[in-house]
């Protein structure tokens, strides 16, 4: 009686809700004693606790906190960086595997070996580009054997011949004056005069050096290695950002090297409190990544998940930018994209000055930044740099872009299927009048050219060189004059087509006008079954959908859901620059000041004279 | 009296019962418009179905 009684009760009156989850950012300061506090407090304990369980029997939590890194290499990366991270079934996998247990014992000072041992481990003589060159340096009166080992191409030739070989081969041979009895000492001291150099004492760490384009040298009597940065790989140079391009402002772009990347911020920022964070992905790839934040501007919560996001991704190869938003996002099935994808160091610069932050992975030109909220995908880079009147200006033409590249062929589909009256009746007989001669219902014609529209615009990307931009001209002008000619579709479809695709390109971030093109055909679907009544229920799912959607913890719809007092501040249309004095709101960061209250202070001192 | 018309009427209840319980409970939030506004709403979701119904012609 009592179940029947709080069953009724619960179906016939409102009961309040459960409390959502906490703000991430937030909860994030401190997974232990202070958020069960919290929880205690709010009398939500059970439930998180719950939670927590759930989340620390998926290794989740226990990953958050990991110990600083002892030292980073001559390379630039922890090698034992992401073994630490390892779970505990691979540990006990790899404890089994007698391979791996060598890899991780001390380097025998034998070098035959040694050398044994790594002509095994890189299959030499099958692997054809692997050097391995032996040779003696003499020390007090004998001559000891040792042999070096590198990839060639990786390495840089010159300098391993001018500045590793010739001094362990030659200069050896001169009396220098030193009181060290150690070889390797006295090597170190004063025969190798690398910059960057490394003392290595595990097989593992190495082979991770060897890989990344350094050179190894072995010498009998020593159970170290010597590990000199050699790198010296071709790769492209600074070039203008392709996707990216800008009338005003700097004309740089990000290249595929790591260290180049994080130099070209570093060169821009100057700040000292800038940090590079080094994380290696991928475990074979052992892809270089790097995060890249603003120590004392950035929310320390945002830092750990972000930290903890990319070390909780275990994949075998990491090629790609691309390929690890799709594994750290919040959400793969949300259409919009939920991180920044940039490929401008100066972006990227004003964004970690904002207090977000920014991932870079060797061998990808473009850099992600997180957490991103609409806005942020709405604007372009050159917003920062014109004159505001013109940024302002520039924003409403492409609000107009959006609302052409995702309504437009649906509300043309609505409007001549259900809604004749909302359109003049010249316009109205016009349009029939075009229509008259064409076979088909006026939605298999509209997806007739949305479909060829789609299929010259990726085949003019596919096609290389001149030809792709020509395609796109023969397809627009030819063929959709050939299609009017010969009465498949009508004129003014052509129009609604090309509109709807010059709207797609005006906006600024790519992903967000792939997401908008593909729901467009959502749209097309719900206007030609439901009129406006079916465009009115899918923009209702996609707000609702977008509005529980989150970027690494914050709302992508903030300031406006949930509303914060940046509600007012230019992210929609943007304020003059004087009168940017604070940070973003949305990331709690600690420092809220970008710049002083009043920016301007000549004007104080104009008015005082 | 149909049953169909007496399933429409216990529908039309159950919705002003459950709509004014939520309007009551935001008026008790100190969100004294939106609980007055919701009250009304939900009186209005009563009130023109049955005049609908009964009234009619």
């Amino acid at each position: 009686m009592a179940l029947l009684r709080k069953t009724l009760k619960e179906y016939l009156f409102f009961t309040e809700p459960d409390k959502p989850d906490d703000f991430v950012l937030e909860e994030g300061k401190d997974e232990g004693n202070e958020s069960c506090n919290d929880a205690v407090k709010d009398g939500s304990g059970e439930k998180r606790e719950k939670t927590e369980k759930v989340r620390k029997s998926k290794g989740v939590i226990k990953k958050l906190f990991t110990p600083e890194r002892e030292d980073t290499a001559c390379y630039g990366y922890d090698s034992n960086a992401d073994n630490s991270e390892k779970n505990e079934s691979d540990v006990k996998k790899e404890s089994k595997d007698p391979e791996s247990i060598k890899r991780k014992t001390s380097i025998s000072k034998d070098v035959a070996r040694n050398l044994e041992y790594m002509r095994k481990v890189y299959n030499v003589p099958l692997n054809g580009d692997v050097v391995i060159r032996e040779f003696e340096i003499a020390f007090k009166d004998k001559t000891i054997p040792a042999f070096s080992i590198f990839f060639d191409g990786l390495v840089d030739r010159m300098l391993v011949n001018e500045s590793i070989l010739k001094p362990l081969m030659l200069l050896s041979n001169i009396e220098i004056k030193g009181k060290e009895d150690d070889i390797a000492d006295y090597v170190q001291k004063h025969i190798l005069p690398q910059s960057q150099m490394l003392l290595e004492e595990s097989y593992e760490k190495v082979i991770f050096g060897i890989n990344y384009g350094c050179c190894a040298i072995f010498i009998d009597g020593v159970d170290k290695v010597f590990v000199a940065d050699a790198k010296g790989w071709e790769h492209r140079g600074i070039e203008r950002p392709n996707a990216e391009l800008v009338i005003q402002g700097p004309q740089e772009g990000f290249g595929e090297i790591l260290r180049i990347n994080t130099a070209l911020i570093r060169k821009i920022l100057k700040d000292e409190k800038l940090i590079v964070e080094d994380i290696l992905i991928g475990e074979r790839s052992k892809t270089p990544c790097s995060m890249l934040y603003i120590k004392d501007i950035v929310n320390d919560s945002l830092v750990q998940e972000v930290r903890r996001r990319l070390k909780g991704v275990k994949i075998d190869h990491l090629i790609d930018s691309g390929e690890l938003e799709q594994l750290i996002e919040d959400s793969t099935y949300l259409p919009t994209p939920q991180v920044i994808y940039t490929e401008r160091p100066d972006r990227v610069s004003r964004y970690l000055a904002n207090g977000r932050i920014a991932i870079i992975v060797s061998g990808s030109p473009f850099a992600l930044v997180v957490p991103a909220t609409m806005w942020n995908l709405f604007h372009a880079t050159e917003d920062e740099y014109v004159r505001f009147p013109y940024a302002n200006l520039l924003r409403v033409v492409r609000l107009f872009a959006i609302f052409l590249t995702l309504l437009l062929p649906g509300i043309y589909i609505a409007i001549t299927n259900y809604h004749h009256e909302m359109i003049p009746t010249d316009l109205l007989l016009a349009i029939e009048a075009s229509r008259e001669k064409v076979p088909f219902p006026s939605v298999f014609e509209l997806l007739i050219m949305e479909v060829s529209f789609e299929l010259i615009r990726e085949a003019g990307i596919r096609i290389p060189g001149p030809i792709g931009p020509t395609l796109g001209i023969v397809g627009a002008l030819i063929l959709g004059q050939a299609a009017v000619s010969a009465n498949i579709v009508s004129p003014i479809l052509i129009i609604i087509v090309a509109v709807t695709g010059i709207g797609s390109f005006a906006i600024p971030n790519f992903s967000l006008a792939y997401s908008f093109r593909l729901q467009r055909f959502a749209y097309i679907a719900l206007g030609a079954t439901a009129g406006f009544l079916g465009i009115s229920f899918g923009l209702f799912i996609m707000f609702l959908w977008i509005a529980k959607a989150k970027s690494f913890g914050v709302p992508v719809l903030v300031p406006y859901g949930p509303t914060t007092a940046d509600v007012n501040k230019g992210n929609i249309f943007r304020n003059p620059t004087w009168k940017q004095n604070r940070r973003p709101d949305d990331l709690n960061v600690k420092s809220k000041n970008s710049q002083q209250e009043i920016s301007r202070q000549w004007k104080i001192n104009e008015e005082e004279n | 009296m149909s049953f169909d018309l007496i399933a429409a009427i216990l529908i039309l209840i159950w919705i002003f019962i459950y709509s004014s319980s939520y309007g009551v409970w935001t008026w008790n939030k100190k969100n004294r418009i939106g609980g007055a506004a919701v009250l009304l709403v939900s009186l209005a979701a009563l009130v023109f179905p049955l005049y609908l119904i009964f009234f009619r012609t």
